[in-house]
């Protein structure tokens, strides 16, 4: 227990040292331009088998109106496939300069590069993606002849927005019930801002002189089950597998999945974030950022101001973070602004707020339970009242899907440790030491309510309950067959963007246990004459630390 | 010896009591002002950074810039300024009385974010001010009209 705390002790000021690094970073811009994407599959040699499956998931990806789609023919691809079996990467260094012109070589033989750019720099194109960036109704001298076209810098910004993601798959492997697709993940940035030839008649950039670059490259492997029915489980709220494709192989599958995680590794980039400013903070924190970028519910924002000091350098200082609460419609109104709460620091208008992506919160409550195994149920020599120990949590914020902020469903574990005691074997009569513990394992319920960068949070749980007893001796007793209902309540207090500690009190009631395993099998109960559940109450009141960590997206 | 102690005391009391009437300037702070565009004839469009305290300060003085500018010129840009130099040095008391006077320069000058700042036109300085850089439309046409009428400038116009 003493380094459970020390470990805490840790959690806490590596928080808030980290927290205090974050205040001086490098300048952030508020400035958020769209960003066109291309998938480009391609796989090695022993699995280029799977090249048509990756080709077609390549057109079936999960859209968001984050970005803008340059789509290639599918002959380009399959040409790209071809001329990709030829050239030889160092996947040791998959981001050398080596790499991207090879890559870059390819994609302009077959036709990918310059349909990209076709599609990217087509005038028509430019101007309605030039009109979904726009943040506000600009009053110019264009604007009043009606002209709303973007300006040459502006074109080349939009075009330099340019990315084509590669995913390289490399091995379907089986692995017990599963498949497995593992491989690499690569996206090139386009940039055309040292392109003086543009072409007098179609206005795109001559090809040859645009530059590429690799700019995050990461190894990626997804997991494929076998369920046929995943229509009817919980897991298909939380993956992006079409419906459609669950009736293929799963081989096909996994390098499916394999194609659309680039847009995984997409979320995790810097340049993909979305960024805005914040324009209100009278009437909650409102940032001119909306459903046209697919902001959600709940979505995380780190909040920088720009400072200069006086030698006239500009920096970017943390002050805060923040959620969306509601979403603001500006692809029916251009001036809508999203509204958010405050989780962290202070907001002025201004600032600059940049998209922090979340998933899962991981939740650890060290907890005191008042519980009761008397000495009577012939299992421990001394009556135990508490149990101190530990619950692991996995939380899903399910805003996506309810539009709800911080509606949490998941799934918890956790373990007492009661106080170890001597006392006679049931099954052998032997005097022994023996280990306690206690085991409990169910889903969870949590919604939480923000008040002056103070988290109050209640929950519900339902799970199951056991006792697990090892003896010295060499005989383990599993009882089970307690069930449990209960609810809790707390207080978190935000040490950053992640990281949350408070405490927690609640209440569970548990059923009486019904069933004891010897060493693994059932024994018969009532009959067993050593043991009597009958006293047993693994429920009862609660109090805890918690400390919860949300992880990035992924 | 202590009578004089106390006078200098008293004086020295008597001088941190009284109240000093501080000077404010009637001109802008800030003159930077890059000039966008010409709006139809009408007037100009200027990136105009203002320097204040907070938000709505800094955005008062960008606008007082901008008009500033458009007068007297010294932006970054293509717009012409309406005074020439002798006129600048013939009525300094104008200048001082127009800009100090805010229902004066302001009807010239109106802001074209509506309450927004964009981004990265906001700056916290080292002495704790805040710098905006606001978008902001000079009427200038009106405004060259009204100098003429008063005599402060020459007519353009050919006769």
């Amino acid at each position: 227990m003493k380094n459970l705390y020390l470990l805490l002790l840790f959690v806490l000021a590596f928080s808030i040292l980290s927290f205090s690094q974050q205040s001086d970073t490098k300048v952030e811009s508020g400035v958020f331009t769209r960003k066109s994407i291309t998938i480009v599959p391609v796989s090695t040699g022993n699995v280029s088998n799977y090249s048509q499956d990756m080709i077609a998931a390549s057109y079936d990806i999960p859209y968001s109106p984050r970005y803008d789609y340059n789509t290639v023919d599918q002959s380009h691809l399959e040409e790209m496939q071809r001329l990709f079996n030829g050239i030889t990467l160092d996947y040791k260094n998959l981001n050398s300069m080596e790499n991207c012109e090879k890559l870059r070589e390819a994609l302009v033989q077959s036709g990918v590069f310059q349909q990209v750019i076709a599609s990217m720099g087509n005038i028509d194109s430019l101007n309605a993606r030039f009109q979904r960036n726009q943040k506000r109704i600009i009053t110019s001298a264009s604007s009043q002849m009606k002209i709303e076209a973007p300006t040459i810098e502006q074109m080349k910004t939009l075009m330099n927005g340019c990315f084509i993601g590669i995913p390289i798959l490399e091995s379907v492997t089986p692995n017990s019930d599963n498949y497995i697709a593992e491989g690499d993940l690569i996206w090139i940035r386009l940039d055309v801002s040292n392109v003086k030839n543009w072409d007098l008649t179609t206005h795109l950039p001559d090809y040859n002189e645009i530059e590429c670059s690799i700019v995050k490259t990461e190894h990626g492997k997804v997991v494929v089950s076998p369920k046929s029915d995943k229509t009817s489980s919980l897991s298909t709220l939380f993956d992006d597998e079409p419906v459609n494709e669950y009736t293929l192989k799963i081989d096909s599958r996994s390098a499916r999945q394999f194609t659309r995680s680039i847009l995984k590794l997409a979320l995790t980039m810097d340049e993909f974030k979305l960024r805005g400013t914040v324009q209100d903070v009278t009437d909650g924190i409102r940032i001119d950022l909306g459903k046209r970028e697919d902001v959600y519910v709940d979505q995380g924002y780190k909040v920088y101001e720009l400072r200069m000091d006086e030698n006239n350098n500009k920096k970017s200082v943390y002050t805060g973070f923040m959620r969306i609460d509601k979403v603001g419609d500006n692809v029916t109104n251009e001036d809508a602004l999203s509204s958010g709460y405050p989780i962290l620091g202070h907001f002025e208008q201004g600032f600059i707020a940049k998209s922090h992506d979340q998933s899962f919160d991981l939740v650890v409550t060290p907890t005191y339970r008042l519980v009761s195994i008397p000495a009577s149920s012939g299992l421990v020599s001394s009556d135990i009242n508490s149990s101190p120990g530990v619950t692991v949590s996995a939380l899903y914020n399910t805003s996506k899907l309810t539009n709800m902020t911080q509606l949490f469903i998941g799934v918890y574990y956790g373990m007492g440790f009661l106080s170890a005691s001597s006392t006679t074997d049931p099954y052998s009569g032997t005097v022994t030491t023996t280990t306690v513990t206690t085991q409990e394992y169910g889903i969870t319920i949590v919604k939480k309510f923000w008040m002056n960068n103070l988290n109050f949070l209640i929950g519900i749980e339902s799970g199951l309950h056991g006792i697990e007893i090892n003896f010295s001796d060499g005989n383990d007793y599993q009882i089970k067959g307690a069930f449990g209902i209960g609810g809790y309540a707390g207080i978190q207090i935000p040490f950053s963007a992640d990281l949350l500690i408070g405490l927690q009190a609640g209440y569970v009631y548990v059923s009486t246990p019904t069933e004891i395993d010897l060493n693994g099998t059932a024994i018969p109960y009532p009959g067993f004459d050593g043991i009597n559940l009958d006293g047993i109450n693994l429920g009862g009141l609660t109090f805890g630390l918690n400390v919860s960590y949300s992880l990035p997206a992924f | 010896m202590k009578s004089y102690i106390m006078f200098l005391f008293g004086l020295f009391f008597l001088s941190a009591c009284s109240s000093t009437k501080e000077f404010i300037s009637p001109y802008p702070v800030s003159k930077e002002v890059t000039c966008i565009e010409n709006i139809s004839g009408k007037g100009y469009k200027y990136l105009a950074w203002g320097i204040g305290e907070d938000n709505a300060k800094a955005e008062f003085d960008a606008l007082k810039a901008a008009v500033w500018t458009a007068m007297m010129g010294g932006g970054t840009g293509d717009c012409v300024s309406i005074m020439n130099t002798t006129e600048r040095e013939n009525n300094k008391q104008f200048i001082e009385d127009f800009f100090s006077n805010y229902d004066e320069w302001s009807q010239y000058v109106r802001s074209t974010t509506e309450g927004r700042i964009d981004a990265d036109r906001r700056i916290r300085l080292a002495d704790g001010n805040i710098k905006l850089g606001v978008e902001v439309i000079v009427e200038t046409k009106m405004l060259r009209e009204t100098l003429e009428a008063r005599g402060i400038i020459t007519s353009m116009k050919i006769q």
